[in-house]
């Protein structure tokens, strides 16, 4: 009986084991940007690609990095095919109750359309926009003086900034093509109505995270400060990202230094990992303690996106794993392509 | 509800045979009481785990997805003790009345009972699933099986067999995962319980699985069946040595904690989906309390002390295991009243801070419950009252 006793508990100690849980990054392997002030003469253009009004996170280690540019963000959709604007998706997903704030105007009301899906949407895209201008002046907008121009056909929302220009457009939430945001792309820095400053294309960042189950199967990790065996990355395959992927890629010439495509970290083709620094992830990703479906919102994505989130809230984590799912990681990977 | 005759409650129906001591062995009770013993022992440490006023620790939170904590093994540890109490139960043949009409309401109950800890009262996305519904599913499943084999082997082979397909769909369903990982968006339970409950699952189906869903449930049968076994071997000793029982019982036990770990190496073990591996080591843990249960007061204490004093020490502990089915529920659903109660200081913070003098707030709280639940469960069994389904 002791040694059946004795089994048992080695056997329950085996049970509460540490799972095979992936370590946090090795701090100082990665390296992690550092946040500047606005410069007083940008030195170029960063185009920034944004699929939809809730994925500038992706890269914004890339928009911090490049701090001597002036970023050009692009937000090719306004995200109205979100299932989150229906009455109960809506009613399901957001808890006010652990500080998420509703969008303006209630997208779920009977009355609502596409059109307040929309709106719904670019209300939280401002309210997390303006909350990062804490720790990244350079997105500082003067939203007051939005004005409407068209190019190619297409209404664009041009909001000025003291060192940075937000562009929206409505290019369809889920029918973007590369060659459209291409075209597009190419089409607003040539135009002189968008008023952007006269100044090379340094950068273009596809802040557009995508990896296909396909490739996370056969992913190779070698670097393991950035990914782990055994651990495969998130798989989020939509289209729309790969549209602005290709398009970026398709632009690369156009650019100094090349276009920066963000990536799973076990990706063969990323050669270049940048990690936020924590406090900075905090403000944007910050859960209180406990489970993350009950716990407290305290970052602004969780807070404006709170109502888009999945599983429940968005789950934070120094990578994008798979069985975390962590959609947007601390350490952000890049394919660059070079001009 | 029912008020029993005492030779007639489950773990007296087990014997009346008086022992014979032509063959050696001395003169015995015709009670097991271990079983009863064992509930009550466990019934006190959740009652405590229950009762914490927050910030719980860690451990006492169930893991968010892999992984197990000490607070994942409670409802286990129930199931392995409840699955030796249908063997206690089916032995004898039970009415299909009476096993249709406990199936039932534990479902209606079930159903109730989920809405009101969860305080969720929407019906198009009410939940279906609970640890209620499972344990009637159990049920179900032990009184049908129980037509076929009412053995300790049979049930082994039941148990094992039942494991090891548990383990090789486990297998073929992770394979399609990416990277062989069981995650909150692949795994048997999405496919399933999200296909059959949708809305109606476990937080309307929002994190993937549904920890008492049907794959579930496959899981805590494995649990179940593991102690319908130990508790068919301690029945046979009503014809044979409770010492050569209390082997056998070690012997199933180790085997259960040694194929579990083996089974972790293929399928990792955790409780959201209640896999295999997990299923039998945390079946073996509950088999490990009734094994001592059983060596100290139906071996060691009835054998040096006599059944009087063995009932008067364990008279405490039977009083909570044998309404350990009023107990566990009941306690859970006045945790949640008086954890959440109250405007910004708690019904529990409240009673806690009355009563601080115990040893804090937090302390007191836990005693103060637990104190609660033992003398209710002690004044029933003075009366002979026992709550059933």
């Amino acid at each position: 009986m002791v040694l059946a006793l004795f089994v048992v508990c080695a056997s329950t100690l085996f049970l509460m084991r540490q799972p095979p849980t992936p370590p946090q990054v090795a701090a100082g392997e990665v390296p992690t940007v550092t946040p500047q002030s606005s410069p007083d003469q940008a030195t170029g253009l960063h185009v920034y690609l944004v699929p939809h009004p809730d994925d500038e996170l992706s890269a914004w280690t890339s928009l911090i990095e490049g701090g001597d540019l002036h970023p050009v963000m692009v937000v090719l959709t306004q995200g109205e095919a979100t299932d989150r604007c229906e009455v109960t998706e809506y009613s399901i997903h957001l808890a006010t109750g652990l500080g998420e704030i509703p969008p303006r105007p209630d997208p779920s009301t009977e009355e609502a359309t596409a059109a307040t899906c929309r709106e719904a949407r670019m209300s939280s895209f401002q309210e997390v926009l303006t909350t990062a201008t804490v720790h990244t002046p350079a997105v500082a907008l003067d939203w007051a003086h939005s004005r409407f121009v068209e190019v190619g056909g297409h209404p664009v929302t041009v909001v000025p900034g003291m060192a940075a220009t937000l562009l929206l457009l409505d290019l369809g939430d889920d029918t973007l093509t590369a060659d459209r945001v291409e075209e597009m792309t190419r089409l607003l820095l040539e135009s002189t109505d968008v008023g952007l400053p006269d100044l090379p294309v340094t950068r273009v960042t596809a802040s557009a995270y995508y990896a296909t189950q396909h490739a996370a199967d056969r992913s190779s990790c070698s670097d393991t400060a950035v990914c782990l065996p055994g651990e495969p990355s998130y798989v989020f395959d939509r289209p729309d990202h790969l549209a602005a992927r290709d398009a970026a890629r398709s632009l690369a010439p156009l650019t100094e230094e090349g276009s920066w495509l963000v990536t799973h970290p076990d990706d063969l083709a990323a050669s270049r990992h940048l990690a936020l620094p924590v406090p900075i992830y905090q403000q944007f990703m910050g859960l209180g303690p406990g489970d993350p479906p009950t716990a407290q919102r305290l970052g602004s994505y969780q807070q404006a996106y709170g109502w888009l989130a999945f599983p429940d809230a968005w789950r934070p984590g120094d990578l994008p794993l798979e069985r975390f799912q962590v959609l947007f990681p601390r350490v952000q990977s890049y394919e660059v392509v070079t001009p | 509800m029912t008020q029993e005759d005492p030779v007639r409650s489950p773990a007296e129906r087990v014997s009346t045979r008086p022992a014979d001591p032509g063959v050696g062995h001395p003169a015995r009770s015709a009670r097991i009481t271990s079983l009863d013993v064992a509930r009550g022992f466990f019934l006190l440490v959740a009652i405590v785990c229950a009762s914490v006023i927050p910030p719980v620790p860690w451990w006492l939170q169930h893991a968010p997805w892999s992984g197990v904590t000490f607070v994942d093994l409670l409802f286990p540890l129930f199931v392995s003790l409840s699955g030796v109490g249908m063997a206690f139960l089916y032995r004898r043949n039970a009415t299909w009345q009476r096993t249709a009409r406990r199936v039932i309401v534990l479902l209606l109950a079930g159903v109730a009972y989920s809405a009101v800890i969860n305080l969720h009262f929407e019906l198009s996305t009410l939940r279906l699933t609970g640890v209620l519904q499972l344990y009637a599913v159990l049920i179900l499943a032990f009184a049908l099986l129980h037509q076929v084999t009412r053995s300790a082997r049979g049930w082994a082979v039941i148990t094992l067999v039942a494991a090891v397909v548990a383990t090789l769909a486990y297998l073929w369903f992770q394979s399609r995962c990416v990277g062989d990982l069981l995650t909150p968006r692949c795994n048997p339970s999405l496919a399933i319980d999200g296909r059959i409950f949708g809305a109606h699952m476990y937080h309307q189906g929002l994190r993937g699985h549904d920890p008492e869903g049907l794959v579930a449930i496959g899981g805590a049968f494995i649990t179940a069946a593991a102690g319908t076994t130990a508790g068919h071997l301690a029945l046979d000793a009503r014809t044979g040595s409770r010492q050569a029982a209390l082997t056998q019982i070690a012997v199933w036990t180790v085997t259960c904690a040694a194929l579990g770990s083996g089974v972790a190496l293929l399928v990792e073990p955790f409780k959201r989906l209640w896999t295999p591996s997990f299923a039998l080591m945390a079946g073996a843990l509950g088999l490990a309390l009734f094994l001592a249960a059983f060596a100290v007061f139906d071996v060691y204490l009835e054998r040096t002390l006599g059944q009087s004093t063995q009932a008067r020490i364990g008279w405490p502990l039977v009083a909570l295991g044998r309404n350990s089915l009023l107990v566990y529920f009941g306690f859970h659903l006045v945790a949640a009243f008086l954890l959440r109660g109250g405007d910004e200081i708690s019904y529990a913070e409240r009673i806690g801070d009355a009563l601080s003098f115990l040893g804090g707030e937090r302390v007191a709280f836990a005693l103060a419950h637990l104190a609660l639940w033992w003398v209710v469960a002690a004044l029933l069994h003075h009366r002979r009252i026992y709550i059933r389904a």
